[in-house]
């Protein structure tokens, strides 16, 4: 099985096209899983830059042992994982549920900590981290929102705030943990339309996760299902040529 | 009559006893914060009787191999002690976190009645050092020599300045450690670094002034500050300097009304915290 990912937007002038780009992240018939039990196995997977790419597939499927092996939080079991960007250059975007509401922090924190990796322990924030910080939330549409407490947000907001955080990482790939789930219809277009954007204007390589199917295949035609320890494309994309 | 302006007067009888649990309010509140935070907090009850059970055991044995009581040799013998034995206790429960099944707030259950028990055992079995531990338990900092005080000053002085130097690294790492190990590509462990500054401050301040002083600077301060503030950076210094007042104000009481300092200033932050939840009771009912 190879699911090597196919380029379906049209890349902007001068760059080189997606298929030409060297993969950002690539699997190689890799057997992924937790303490040598694997999870999926035949894992064929590239992600170029400016590529977005969804994966689907009901809970305990696999998603997050997929992100968790390309976040180098996990070792491959078998096969290879070859990564073309430093870890301080994939923005991470963990569902906010996934976050402790025990600390009285506010947005404008939260997305500062994207910053982080660039600042010496003692040193304070600097003008260009502060602007980074400004572009990050409007780019969001959550400028209004920094001095708010994060948990006093509702689900919506907090998961834009969580991509704004991973954008001030200055990132070559964002990669979102269930972005859709628990927001109502409103925020699921805003973040729908902020990955499409991010994809086609910044040359952001996208992979985000949805139990959903139905749902990702209006945000992206390039959706990979995986199932009973298996990845493959899902309806409609089994035809393409790679 | 005392009058607070006695009480902070640098040449009061009891200033040294005052600047160190001032110390200790100031900076417990930090590290406490950060097991609050992670949702450790009874870590911060278990090591301080971890930590004193190590006094008692070092009691114990000074009495056994013949030294005689209240030389210097005894006390730091007893600072090392809670020392290893607070850091032991802690790398033990660290490991049983990780490999072991299981839940861990019945392993520091477990193990705080067990050190409890031990502490009293060894009470029993050195009878010369009872006193010396009733008061460590007390949390009687009265004490407090001038020696002592430095040593808890210089030792406080490095805790303190790690957590304010790599205040962002021990916040993101305990707010979402997923992206702390990427930012730094997994090369340090600040979960690490954090525990062994709370091993320190424990283990030297239970020395000082006994388990039940440290657990409540540690606790007490931020739940009061986690209700009032509006950020990370205000949770912090509000709970430092929450610390301080409950420190200033317990010491106070303590000597006006000749009440044990420990328990005073336990006693008053428990009331701080219920007058701040009452407060902000009212006012949400004000606003409804």
């Amino acid at each position: 099985m190879k699911i090597d990912v196919p380029p379906s937007h049209a890349a902007g002038s001068g760059r080189p096209s997606m298929n030409e780009a060297l993969p950002l992240i690539s699997l190689r018939s890799a057997m992924l899983g937790y303490d040598g039990a694997p999870v999926l196995d035949e894992v064929e997977l590239s992600i170029r830059p400016g590529e977005l790419i969804a994966i689907a597939g009901p809970n305990g499927s696999g998603k997050t042992t997929l992100f968790r092996t390309i976040l180098g939080f996990l070792p491959v079991l078998s096969g290879t994982l070859a990564r073309n960007c430093a870890l301080s250059e994939i923005g991470y975007v963990p569902q906010s549920a996934a976050l402790d509401s025990a600390f009285p922090i506010t947005a404008r924190e939260v997305v500062e900590m994207g910053g982080y990796g660039r600042l010496k322990p003692y040193q304070g924030l600097p003008a260009s981290e502060k602007k980074r910080l400004e572009n990050a939330l409007q780019q969001v549409g959550l400028s209004h929102l920094g001095a708010r407490l994060f948990f006093s947000l509702s689900g919506g907001q907090r998961q834009r705030i969580l991509i704004a955080r991973a954008l001030m990482v200055g990132p070559r790939i964002l990669i979102l943990d269930e972005p859709l789930a628990g927001c109502d219809p409103e925020s699921q277009k805003a973040i729908s339309d902020l990955l499409v954007q991010l994809s086609r204007e910044q040359d952001i390589a996208v992979f985000f996760s949805s139990h959903d199917l139905r749902m990702v295949q209006s945000v992206t035609t390039k959706v990979l299902r995986v199932d009973g320890g298996r990845v493959s494309w899902a309806e409609g994309e089994t035809e393409h040529p790679w | 009559m005392v009058s607070i302006f006695d009480v902070i007067n640098p040449s009061f009888l009891l200033f040294p006893a005052l600047a160190g649990s001032a110390i200790l309010a100031f900076v417990c509140p930090l590290v406490g914060a950060h097991l609050l935070l992670r949702r450790r907090v009874f870590l911060g009850l278990t090591l301080p009787q971890v930590a004193a059970c190590g006094v008692a055991f070092t009691f114990w044995l000074s009495h056994a191999m013949g030294f005689s009581h209240g030389t210097g040799g005894e006390r730091f013998l007893a600072t090392m002690g809670s020392l290893v034995f607070t850091l032991v206790g802690m790398g033990l429960l660290a490991h049983l976190d990780r490999h072991a099944t299981g839940s861990s707030e019945g392993r520091l259950a477990a193990a705080y009645a067990f050190a409890s028990a031990l502490t009293i055992l060894f009470v029993v079995f050195n009878p010369a050092g009872e006193l010396e531990i009733l008061n460590l338990l007390k949390g009687e900092v009265i004490s407090l020599s001038i020696e002592e005080l430095k040593l808890l000053g210089i030792v406080f002085a490095v805790i303190y300045l790690g957590l304010v130097l790599f205040r962002r690294e021990f916040l993101l790492n305990s707010f979402d450690g997923d992206l702390s190990f990427l930012l730094t590509s997994g090369r340090v462990q600040w979960s690490f670094w954090l525990y062994v500054l709370c091993g320190f401050s424990i283990a030297i301040g239970v020395i000082m002034a006994g388990p039940l002083l440290v657990f409540g600077f540690m606790v007490l301060p931020p739940l009061i500050s986690r209700a009032l503030a509006r950020g990370m950076s205000s949770f912090f210094v509000l709970s430092s300097l929450l610390g301080l007042v409950t420190a200033l104000g317990g010491f106070y009481f303590s000597v006006r009304l000749d009440l044990p300092l420990g328990p005073t200033d336990v006693a008053l932050g428990c009331i701080l915290i219920f007058l701040t939840y009452v407060i902000q009771w009212s006012l949400r009912k004000l606003q409804a």
